[in-house]
């Protein structure tokens, strides 16, 4: 058949369809593929209902002769639905429906009868999608049964002449009750298709007319509360004090732990999001991690620390947030917070294993110093005494300019140590004994002389003291060329497992000299860590710096 | 007036303990008879003096007794050590060392030379394969050689503590001569005298440790001299004694 233009109609039809059909088969399945089906727990659904009742059958038929018409059509109906999440797979639903039988027939131009019968159902019952926790899958069919009323209308009129007609009504209620199956096929979160099918017994008697089958095809829209597919049934923070100094520490060790249940019955993957507003360099993701179905997974927190955090002046509550988001089509996501506590640049918890932190050997200040100072070292440059004497001239060196030993401030509230990183410690010419273990290390390992920390919780003082050793780099049977007293030398294994002698200093003693600091350092070492077994017994350590 | 006298006397007697030494480990070893040449060294100080009769040596001093020599030292609890010809001792060496007190010393032996850095269970992708120019120095002259002497010394103050029975000190001791000397030349000596120390101190599994190394010393040298013969003799019986030990 040919349109206006003279263009076949079919053959335009065919193109139109074999253009639009591709694209809506694409758009449903990958919306069905996205949306995975985690039904939201409440939502209202239009359905075109066929019914083949004991009194009706989905039929339309019409007779048209010259001068009289018949029409019927019955069978056909429509239903509002409405359906609320009562517990995971149970539903809550109600419906009004309608379907209806309507006659009209015209025997001649006068006489004409319209006959239409209405029932219209009132429905409340429940619904179980028996496999939204067991696939992944838009398809979430179900079960429903309810009960509720049924309203039959009946109505008549017949008309014999232009001023004759006779119109009958009649109404009644029947209680009955329903079972039946069906299907959504969820294309978003928010939007499903529905397919219905079930048998309605009127009067709870399968004989009565009305009872019968009824099947529709319709669409719903969802909103509230997604399933759940997991649970966090715990954040704990494990670093609550955060000391800036640390900060590359922090990067690689977790200062939360969150344990997240997978609770649906399908795996799903997990990913943790944390950052601390105005302090971490950023959002620190964890990548995604999947977990079983039914089982329970410990995901470390880490946030993501840079140089920046060490501009901290002052001890400040911070807040991690956190947001852990999973997947399994969907995406959802809890949000949670965590207070901590981030310390000053300076502050240090007392922990000797993070006092190296603090020495900074490749700071600029620190090997302009260092460097400075052994350029006027004029002695041989290759002997075995090299370290020695470079650290000896260090020391003094540092020792004329008046570095001096003072005491840290009381801080109220404060019972954090404070320790001053090399630059300070040589700008404001004093520190206390760590400070000038640390600005002492820093210069010794600037110029490739190892060094390590002792520290000394005395069991029968009240406070700690930190002092240091440093690597002569001398064989322990070559002692004599240092010194006749072997008590002065300390042999230790450094780093590479070569036992060598190691000198101690007691760097507090900077403004005596030298070997006053190594006599009192000597001292120290012999009685508390050998005498008194201090090493053994563990209330004597030595950290090595690298 | 004798009233008097005999009031004063007893106020004397009672003021008695203010001007008496306290008894303490600081300052309770005294020499009570030297002969030959015997030096103390005070502290951390360099220099040796000559010591004297009644001299209070604190437990970081030292006392040395030369070649054909001795000096005997009187404890707190009024027992004599002896220490013989060419030894030198730590007063600190004699302090009393309980059985808990070694076993911590001989795990912090064994500790002490665990490497800081185990490369075999850190993975670490280096930016570069070996830093150059660190950790190592061309000698432009060789090292002297170790004082030969100083190690006999320091041997055989260890084994006088050994002879007076101070069984745990002479272990201390003969470790630490180990560790400054570590390659001491003494084809076994020492690790015999700690197999004896240990055996007396009822630790059998250190003893056959001892004794199996001392074996091997002895066995290094291409040379057995009649005294090394005796040796091995020696340690081959402690070891046949031990490990037939119930």
């Amino acid at each position: 058949m040919l349109d206006k233009d003279g263009n076949n109609r079919g053959r335009r039809r065919s193109r139109v369809i074999r253009k639009i059909v591709p694209w809506l088969f694409s758009t449903v399945w990958i919306s069905a593929v996205q949306s995975q089906g985690i039904t939201r727990s409440t939502g209202l659904g239009i359905r075109g209902s066929f019914w083949k009742t004991n009194n009706q059958i989905l039929s339309i038929r019409v007779n048209s002769l010259q001068t009289a018409s018949d029409v019927q059509v019955e069978g056909l109906g429509g239903e509002l639905t409405f359906f609320s999440r009562l517990h995971d797979s149970w539903f809550l639903e109600s419906s009004v429906g309608s379907v209806a039988r309507v006659h009209v027939e015209n025997t001649d131009f006068l006489k004409s009868g319209t006959d239409v019968s209405v029932m219209i159902p009132f429905n409340l019952g429940a619904r179980y999608d028996f496999l939204t926790g067991w696939v992944r899958s838009a398809v979430q069919p179900y079960v429903c049964a309810g009960v509720g009323t049924y309203w039959m209308i009946q109505t008549a009129v017949k008309s014999e002449g232009i001023a004759d007609a006779l119109i009958s009504a009649q109404s009644g209620f029947k209680f009955g009750g329903y079972a039946g199956f069906g299907t959504h096929l969820t294309l978003a979160s928010w939007f499903a298709l529905n397919f219905d099918a079930r048998h309605h017994l009127v009067d709870f008697s399968s004989a009565n007319p009305n009872s019968g089958f009824e099947i529709g095809f319709g669409f719903c829209f969802m909103w509230g509360r997604q399933r759940e597919i997991f649970q966090v049934q715990a954040v704990r923070v494990i670093v609550a004090d955060i000391y800036p100094a640390y900060y590359r520490f922090y990067n690689t060790y977790p200062l939360a732990m969150a344990t997240i249940r997978n609770t649906a019955e399908f795996p799903i993957e997990v990913n943790l999001r944390s950052w601390i507003d105005g302090v971490t360099d950023g959002v620190r993701q964890s990548g995604f991690v999947s977990i079983p179905k039914g089982e329970t997974k410990d995901l470390p927190v880490y946030l993501l620390f840079g140089p920046g955090l060490l501009r901290a002046e002052t001890r400040e509550p911070a807040v991690i947030d956190l947001e852990i988001e999973a997947r399994a089509g969907v995406t959802l996501r809890k949000s949670f917070s965590a207070q901590v506590v981030v310390h000053s640049r300076n502050a240090w918890n007392g922990d000797i294993d993070k006092l190296p932190v603090f020495v900074t050997p490749d700071d600029p200040a620190v090997q302009s110093l260092s460097r400075g100072i052994l350029k006027e070292d004029t002695a041989a440059a290759l002997s075995g005494l090299q370290k020695y004497r470079h650290a000896r001239l260090l020391f003094e060196v540092l020792s004329r300019r008046g570095i001096r030993y003072q005491s840290d401030p009381n801080i109220p509230f404060d019972r954090d140590d404070r320790v001053q990183f090399a630059p300070a410690t040589l700008s404001s010419g004093t520190g206390d004994c760590d400070d000038l273990a640390v600005l002492f290390a820093s210069l010794f390992e600037s110029v490739g002389i190892p060094a390590a920390f002792v520290d000394v919780k005395d069991p029968k003082a009240s406070q700690a003291h930190v002092y240091l050793l440093f690597d002569t780099g001398l064989p322990p049977d070559q002692g004599q060329l240092l010194t006749s007293n072997e008590k002065r030398t300390v042999v230790r294994e450094n780093a590479t497992g070569t036992a060598t002698l190691w000198i101690p200093l007691e760097t507090t003693l900077v403004q005596s000299g030298f070997e006053t600091a190594w006599k009192q350092g000597a001292i120290q070492y012999t009685q508390d860590g050998v005498l008194r077994q201090g090493l053994a017994e563990g209330w004597v350590k030595t950290i090595d710096i690298q | 007036m004798n009233r008097h006298i005999i009031r004063m006397i007893g106020w004397l007697l009672l003021a008695l303990p203010l001007f008496s030494q306290p008894v303490s480990n600081e300052s309770n070893v005294r020499i009570v008879r030297l002969h030959g040449d015997v030096r103390v060294r005070s502290g951390l100080d360099e220099a040796w003096t000559a010591a004297g009769l009644g001299m209070q040596l604190k437990p970081l001093d030292s006392v040395f007794a030369g070649e054909a020599s001795e000096v005997v030292l009187v404890l707190g609890d009024e027992t004599r050590f002896v220490l013989g010809g060419n030894a030198v001792l730590d007063i600190g060496d004699l302090r009393r060392i309980t059985e808990r007190q070694l076993f911590l010393f001989l795990m912090s032996q064994k500790v002490g030379r665990i490497a800081a850095h185990d490369s075999s269970t850190t993975i670490r992708i280096a930016n570069v394969s070996v830093v150059r120019g660190s950790q190592k120095q061309i000698q432009a002259e060789p090292l002297p050689l170790p004082d030969a002497q100083g190690w006999v010394r320091e041997k055989n103050g260890a084994k006088a503590l050994f002879d007076a029975g101070y069984y745990a000190n002479a272990v201390v001791k003969f470790y630490t001569v180990l560790r400054r000397h570590p390659g001491v030349p003494d084809r076994g000596e020492i690790h015999l005298y700690l197999g004896q120390a240990f055996e007396s101190l009822n630790e059998t599994g250190c003893a056959l440790d001892a004794y199996q190394t001392a074996l091997d010393r002895v066995n290094a040298g291409p040379e057995m001299p009649k005294q090394l013969v005796e040796r091995k003799a020696q340690i081959e019986a402690a070891l046949l004694r031990l490990k037939s030990k119930p």
